[in-house]
């Protein structure tokens, strides 16, 4: 079987190298001895990097981890449980390393507010996402937060079956318009 | 800026996925790869290819998890022959899969680290292309780098 060197020599001859970049990428390895030399020295640059990494580093990619999340969520186009929106607060909150005092102090709540929300006994407004837009230093779109709140909140609009007959005992006279 | 249609510019809705068994014997018959998928089947592989032309399966990538080194390892990505050098119709295959790459990479808490052990005279090539840096023998994008991968390659216009 062929290596994956032998073969980019074979594709050399058709096409550049920067044409083979646009469209092949590939590791090699190296004889065993040498392999493992590269492979020690790697792992120490790599602990080395991770050691350095500062806060900011790993909050701003924390956060852009959690929108790729969000944004792989959008794409399934339904609901799910773990995507409420007092659930992916809660994790917001998490990733940014700070208190929920800390948090409601600089969203310019009231403590109480916040923990209502976490805990989903509150819906949020758009005054608050637009807060937390600002706050993830525009990492995460007020209309994100608006997203995750709109897809539970038709979710509960379909599957409340008791509040559906609840208010519909309320409504007198309505259309008729069956056939 | 996802696939593209290279004459048009056109962005062509497109969907990356792993590779299932019947892929395999779909990528062997096809004729249309020069590598063998099929020892790359060990590991993690995943397909790129538009959404309304499922059963064609534009470029395939093999990678590694390295959990206790908090990276990805990326083994190999190919472009179908029929979208390499001048007479392809499609532009940013290889990339989108390296940006998928680093999401993976984003995704299991590795802070987007896809590294690769490419030949040595392609090591300046990667770099100007991708934004690989060096660490040691081996190249990676990370953080920031990988982050731009992603959104040039992955992200439409409102993200």
């Amino acid at each position: 079987m062929k290596k994956h060197e032998d073969l980019y020599e074979e594709l050399r001859k058709s096409y550049s190298d920067e044409e083979l970049a646009d469209s092949l990428l590939f590791s090699v390895k190296l004889p065993k001895s040498e392999q493992r030399k590269v492979e020690e020295e790697f792992l120490r640059l790599r602990l080395e990097r991770m050691n350095e990494m500062s806060d900011e580093e790993l909050i701003s990619s924390d956060l852009f981890a959690f929108k790729l999340r969000l944004n792989a969520y959008f794409k399934k186009n339904r609901f799910d449980e773990a995507f409420t929106f007092a659930k992916q607060l809660q994790k917001y909150i998490k990733l940014s390393r700070r208190s929920n005092a800390e948090i409601a102090s600089n969203l310019g709540i009231h403590k109480t507010k916040l923990s209502r929300l976490v805990n989903d006994r509150e819906n949020p407004n758009i005054e608050l996402m637009y807060r937390l837009e600002e706050h993830s230093s525009k990492e995460i779109p007020a209309f994100y937060w608006w997203r995750i709140y709109a897809r539970e909140l038709e979710f509960k609009i379909r599957t409340d079956h008791e509040k559906k007959r609840l208010e519909a005992s309320k409504v007198e006279n309505p259309l008729d318009l069956k056939a | 800026m996802p696939l593209r249609d290279k004459q048009s510019g056109k962005t062509l809705a497109s969907a990356i996925n792993q590779v299932t068994k019947s892929d395999y014997t779909w990528i062997k018959q096809s004729g249309k790869f020069r590598f063998d998928w099929d020892i790359e089947s060990e590991n993690e592989v995943y397909k790129i290819y538009l959404l309304d032309e499922e059963d064609d399966i534009l470029g395939l990538m093999s990678l590694t998890d390295y959990p206790s080194e908090y990276r990805v390892h990326l083994n190999l990505i190919e472009v179908t022959t029929h979208q390499m050098g001048d007479q392809r119709t499609i532009d940013h295959i290889a990339g989108c899969l390296l940006a998928f790459g680093c999401q993976v990479a984003f995704n299991r808490g590795y802070y987007g680290f896809l590294s690769l052990q490419p030949k040595t005279k392609l090591i300046g090539l990667y770099q100007e292309r991708y934004g690989f840096c060096q660490f040691g023998r081996l190249l990676a994008v990370e953080g920031p780098s990988a982050r731009f991968l992603i959104q040039k390659y992955l992200f439409d216009e409102e993200a």
